[in-house]
């Protein structure tokens, strides 16, 4: 019986963690937070849909004004900043260290960057043309609201990065540490995911 | 010893591009253009647009996901947990658009 309970337990693991256990990028906990965000921030999107669908020819019309190749550009920067942080946590894994990873962080945090200057400019140049949360048209206020939220997870990922290359200086680089990145890393490439949604739903859907 | 270097620095640049994450990272940037293509210069709604753009959008996430969040190497939980959370969400987001 007790033999039989055993392999039943082994089986539900084999089920759920896989027969080889399979690497959690990071820890647990990193997933329950990155699944709760990004849940109810989708469920913001889902939400905004409904909106949309009531007011379609007024959400039409304000989404054409918004600065698509901006959104655009600013896609590209994060999927190559999430790249470069995908190869930097891939570097350390393999031991390599030095001005490699140095350059890699450097590259994916200037691309944060460029992505909040691009949004700063795109803000300015709304609200001077008039679109602004408080204008009374609802597509307006959903922009901002979504777009805002975005950035404060994008500009708090940037720290998240900077502490990332804190702790790929760390000499001998641990095992915890290099959980450490894959946390740091799971984070910014959901910020980047969440943009993937943003982008189309925002700015192309009509 | 600068070629030693140099052959040093090849091989750590092999190592880091010899993920499936690079190609991937291409795949990415493309479906982005098409997107960005298709999207540009529409006043009207059209489903069959947002039907594509959306579901390009919901691929891209998952790709994201399972070769840059190394979920694709996860233990099959979290892995299942991401597939059905991509699916609701996308299902969710185009009911809402069609049927609400």
């Amino acid at each position: 019986m007790l033999v039989a309970e055993k392999n039943k337990a082994t089986a539900l693991d084999r089920l759920l963690f896989g027969a080889g256990g399979g690497h959690v990028p990071g820890e647990w906990g990193i997933w329950v937070f990155i699944f709760g965000d990004m849940t109810w921030y989708c469920l913001m999107c889902v939400t905004y849909m409904t909106d949309r669908v009531k007011h379609i020819a007024e959400f039409n019309r304000a989404a054409g004004t918004l600065h698509h190749d901006i959104a655009a550009v600013n896609m590209l920067l994060l999927l190559t900043s999430s790249l470069a942080v995908a190869y930097a946590v891939r570097a350390v894994r393999h031991g390599i260290r030095g001005r490699l990873v140095s350059a890699l962080m450097a590259v994916a945090v200037t691309c944060g960057l460029a992505f909040v200057v691009n949004k700063a400019y795109e803000y300015q140049s709304m609200w001077h043309a008039g679109y602004t949360p408080i204008g009374g048209q609802a597509f307006y206020m959903w922009y901002y609201i979504l777009t805002w939220v975005h950035l404060t997870h994008l500009i708090g990922g940037i720290f998240v990065l900077r502490f990332m290359y804190y702790v790929s200086k760390r000499s001998p680089l641990e095992p915890g540490d290099i959980r450490s990145m894959e946390c740091c890393a799971s984070f910014w490439h959901a910020v980047d995911l969440l943009w993937v949604i943003l982008f189309p739903l925002l700015y192309l859907v009509r | 010893m600068l070629n030693v270097i140099q052959h040093h620095k090849q091989q750590e640049w092999r190592i880091l591009a010899s993920t499936p994450a690079t190609p991937i990272w291409f795949v990415l940037l493309a479906a982005t253009c098409y997107s960005w293509w298709l999207g540009v210069g529409h006043y009207h709604s059209t489903h069959l647009l947002t039907i594509t753009v959306m579901s390009i959008a919901f691929g891209k996430a998952a790709l994201i996901g399972y070769f840059f969040m190394e979920l694709r190497e996860a233990p099959p939980i979290l892995r299942t947990i991401f597939t059905v959370w991509v699916m609701v969400i996308w299902t969710a987001t185009l009911s809402v658009y069609l049927f609400y």
